[in-house]
């Protein structure tokens, strides 16, 4: 064969060689599915938040018992979709398939992104799984305040309203928990500042910025040494390691305000699926290593499924139900004074340019040429893979060549080149990204 | 603090490999150290945990200084904290002197770690404790100053400098308002809840961008080879620059201290103060060795900066640091005051990993510059495909959604028409970066202030950081106006 020929062969072997791959991956998947029950292929955990936070720990720690103790006959894998306070991920497995392969791991996010109106939906739109492992929030001052009590902490807020300035994050539990706080007593009104999550509020705790603020169970173990003290927690019973630490209920305020760990499944989910993966779970939970893990944490090893579970979660909708929250007003809204500077500075930027005696040498008219087609490859490239479900590592294989044409290339050696990196790469890509990393590649 | 990584055989080879992957996803555009750290986490759970920390903290380090090579070479900055890289290293590439701009980076990357690190050592619980002490109203002032920096970044056009930074606060907008936790600016369309993400943001105008114009190719430098001259700069030269280290790794670790802040806004005042400080303004964003340095030794001491509070405090100084947290408890160690008492070991060791890290890192860059330099050189037709199949990847894995690639390749065409229009990148980054910063830093301060700004001038902290931005602005224009006076660029 001459070269061109046999530059043309290579370069069909190549993607020959790729889809025969991608196809064979796909058929391995359906052999072992037809073999067994639910789960037949492996689960997808969504987590609502970035990799290293509270949930994606306990979501790992759960995983790492259900693949070392053999749960489930599939792998279980986490996938963070962090974005919007949890919405962006819990909106993500309400609309996924309902088969029982997409489940979501959210805590009482679920209720307060609903009663803060950031999204419509709530724990209505998901079946319950599970809910695992309870800790509850602990109100907090700084070591030199001279709150010494809850008690103390409320009086002022009564006598002197809007003069305690009490830490949450906006529209979180910690913001309810300083509501419920509020309602409970009565007359008793903080100064709530949105300072944000846990490290921040105590940043700005302990550099006397706040005056008071709730942590999380874990947040206080960590902090207590740093110039935290803590008030009161918001759980039902006094914890077992912190016999000290009244509750604040003991002080005459009815607010409890745990942190819960729910798992759901969409609406629509069979319910054989639902069971089993609640089998799993509270199997996880009753592993020695879950135990020690949590109890480092000082989480409790709650675990409720079925009845129980629908009733608990009936009344804490409730309990958020009840807290309206107030909202802050008199902030200056950023949005009309910055679009009214785009245009001012942009009118500028065009007017100098119009009154430029020599305009600018004309900027070459190949180039919208160039940008039309590399920009409609790319479009091309990722609506392949968004909409017609194009697997990865074939849409990449068949993107590299077609986008090194878009750019000039034109030699059928060049051509062959670029298949074959195009191959390497996508295969290379997808198996790094899918198998060693955890990433949800098409 | 020095030592402690060679306890144990495995630990420097898990340096080695941390900083060799570091480097490698730092320097390939679209793929960033977050990602890499963020992803790489499930790994490390099955290791002891010190292995796991020096692993994660030597990625940290190589891919902080990793992006130096594709920002002086490709002018696409490999991560967000060389983004301030690209005003010089690319002009100096441009002019033939790659392998200079390159030692310098280098070398600047490696002075700015190892000076962060003795802050790091030596100062970590009095810094920690002492930055409690900034409240809102210092950081709504701090974000004040650092904006009256993007004069500096502006090229030689403040209007079109000017425009590009409101453009950039008006892309932050977005998404769920800080303080009211209303959804604002979505246009009812839910995938926009969470507003634009930085790194999709950066990917498409740095580096999209630039696939979607052709490029020519570099000139080679003077002599055969590529670089020519030697990466290993003498003393002599270094000295010339000294006060300029000094200074930039002090801005860096002090900016890397503060939660929240990153990289990016580090480099960026180590730069505008080089440059204000400089006897040749004028050639900063023309090549200018100086920007090269403020810039690379900067970037890289906030990765010790951020340890710090880390450390201290058990308060994450960067989104990488708030990474390490997380393995931090999976670990089963505990964050915080007290994990100087209760873990020396751990801390020792994750000290003298950032230490042994930015001396791999600066081994291996010297050792790998050459032929990745070479990669430079590739035809742009063969290499532009895997930069553009790298940044649709990279936007992806960022939190699994289409949506954030989409967002990418909107800001890629957004890059190329700031390209077309010779409006300056640089400060629209600054306005998007610190929009979100001084949104939150002032709601939360005027809600703890009942609604009043008399703070801002009465709280001494603020006031000097107000006055200190006043001096600034004044500066940066009386140094515009000596500028020569070119039409426009």
């Amino acid at each position: 064969m001459k070269g061109p020929a046999r530059h043309l062969l290579w370069s069909l072997t190549i993607l020959v060689f790729t889809l025969a791959m991608s196809a064979c991956r796909q058929r391995d998947g359906e052999a072992v599915a037809t073999a067994d029950r639910f789960p037949r292929k492996p689960l997808k955990v969504v987590v609502p938040f970035p990799a290293g936070g509270g949930s994606d720990t306990f979501t790992r720690i759960m995983q790492k018992a259900i693949r070392d103790a053999n749960l489930l006959p599939q792998p279980m894998v986490v996938i963070n979709v962090p974005g919007a306070g949890g919405t962006v991920g819990s909106r993500r497995v309400r609309d996924a398939k309902p088969d029982g392969y997409t489940i979501l791991n959210l805590h009482e996010g679920i209720f307060s992104s609903k009663y803060s109106g950031r999204v419509p939906f709530g724990p209505e739109a998901f079946r319950p799984i599970a809910a695992t492992g309870q800790s509850a929030l602990v109100i907090c001052v700084q070591k030199d305040s001279p709150y010494r009590s809850l008690k103390d902490l409320m009086e002022a807020a009564t006598k002197n309203p809007d003069r305690v300035l009490f830490g949450m994050a906006q529209g979180t539990p910690t913001h309810f928990a300083g509501r419920k706080l509020e309602l409970a007593a009565g007359e008793a009104k903080f100064r709530f500042v949105a300072s944000g999550g846990g490290s921040k509020r105590f940043n700005d705790l302990i550099g006397g910025h706040l005056d008071a603020t709730p942590f999380s169970m874990a947040e206080y173990t960590s902090f207590a040494e740093g110039g935290v003290r803590a008030l009161a927690s918001l759980a039902s019973k006094r914890h077992p390691d912190l016999p000290n630490l009244p509750t604040a209920r003991e002080d005459g305020y009815e607010v409890v305000m745990t942190h819960v760990q729910y798992w759901w499944a969409p609406k629509s989910t069979p319910p054989a699926a639902v069971q089993e993966l609640a089998d799993a779970l509270e199997a996880a939970i009753r592993t020695d290593y879950v135990r020690d893990k949590l109890k480092e944490l000082k989480v409790d090893p709650l675990f409720l499924r079925g009845q129980p579970l629908d009733e608990h979660l009936s009344a804490r909708e409730a309990d958020f139900r009840g807290a309206a929250l107030v909202r802050y007003q008199g902030l200056p809204d950023p949005v009309v004074p910055v679009v009214l500077a785009v245009v001012v500075l942009m009118a500028i930027a065009v007017a100098r340019v119009l009154a430029r005696k020599h305009p600018s040498p004309a900027k070459g008219t190949t180039n919208q040429r160039y940008l039309a087609v590399t920009l409609a490859v790319l479009a091309a490239y990722v609506l392949a893979m968004q909409f017609l479900n194009l697997p990865y590592a074939v849409a990449t294989a068949g993107f590299i060549p077609l986008m090194g044409m878009a750019a000039g290339a034109r030699s059928r050696r060049g051509m062959v080149l670029l298949t074959g990196v195009g191959a390497l790469l996508a295969w290379g890509c997808f198996f790094l990204f899918t198998e060693v990393l955890v990433i949800d590649l098409p | 603090m020095i030592f402690e990584i060679f306890s144990h055989p495995s630990l420097p080879l898990l340096v080695l490999l941390g900083v060799t992957l570091g480097i490698i996803v730092g320097s390939i555009p679209g793929l960033t150290g977050a990602m890499l750290i963020s992803l790489s986490l499930p790994l490390t759970f099955n290791m002891e945990g010190p292995a796991a920390l020096t692993l994660l903290v030597a990625m940290y380090v190589g891919s902080v200084s990793g992006g130096l090579i594709s920002a002086t070479l490709l002018n696409m900055p490999g991560t967000p904290a060389s983004v301030i890289t690209t005003l010089d290293g690319y002009p100096m590439t441009k002019a033939g002197h790659a392998s200079r701009a390159l030692a310098l980076g280098i070398g600047a990357s490696f002075i700015g770690g190892f000076l962060s690190w003795g802050a790091l050592v030596l100062l970590a619980r009095p810094i920690a404790k002492l930055s409690t002490a900034l409240g809102p109203f210092e950081y709504v002032a701090l974000v004040l100053m650092a904006l009256v920096l993007v004069i500096g970044v502006s090229g030689t056009s403040p209007v079109r400098g000017a425009l590009s930074c409101a453009i950039g606060i008006l892309c932050a907008l977005p998404g769920i308002a800080p303080g009211t936790g209303e959804i604002r600016l979505t246009f009812g369309f839910s995938a926009m809840d969470d507003g634009f993400k930085l790194l999709p943001v950066l990917i498409g105008l740095f580096a999209l961008s630039r696939v979607l114009a052709p490029q020519s190719p570099l000139p080679v430098e003077e002599g055969n080879g590529f670089p020519a001259s030697s990466l290993i700069l003498r003393w002599r030269e270094w000295r010339a620059q000294l006060l300029n280290l000094l200074r930039s790794s002090a801005i860096g670790t002090g900016v890397g201290i503060l939660p929240g802040i990153g990289a990016n806004i580090g480099s960026l005042v180590a730069y505008s103060t080089a440059r204000s400080t400089s006897k040749t303004p004028e050639r900063f964003g023309q090549g200018s060795e100086e920007g090269i340095v403020a810039s690379e030794s900067a970037n890289n001491a906030t990765v010790g900066g951020a340890l710090v509070p880390l450390i201290a405090l058990g308060i994450p100084g960067s989104v990488i640091d708030a990474i390490l947290l997380g393995a931090f408890v999976i670990h089963g160690l505990q964050p915080g005051p007290m994990l100087f008492e209760n873990n020396p070991t751990v801390v020792g060791t994750i000290t003298s990993s950032y230490l042994w890290a930015n001396v791999a890192m600066f081994a291996i860059m010297l050792l790998a510059a050459r032929p990745i330099a070479r990669l430079a050189r590739v035809p742009w037709p063969y290499l532009m495909p895997v930069v553009a199949a790298f940044c649709v990847l990279g936007s992806f894995a960022l939190a699994n959604r289409f949506f954030d690639v989409w967002v990418m390749l909107g800001f890629g065409f957004l890059g190329f028409l700031f390209d077309h229009w010779r409006i300056p990148l640089a400060p629209f980054v600054i306005g998007f970066v610190l929009t979100p910063l001084g949104e939150e830093a002032m709601v939360t301060a005027l809600m703890s202030s009942g609604g009043s700004w008399w703070p801002l001038l009465s709280r001494p902290g603020a006031l000097i950081l107000i006055a200190v931005a006043a001096l600034l602005l004044g500066w940066s224009l009386r140094q515009q106006r000596k500028l020569p006076a070119k039409h426009d660029r």
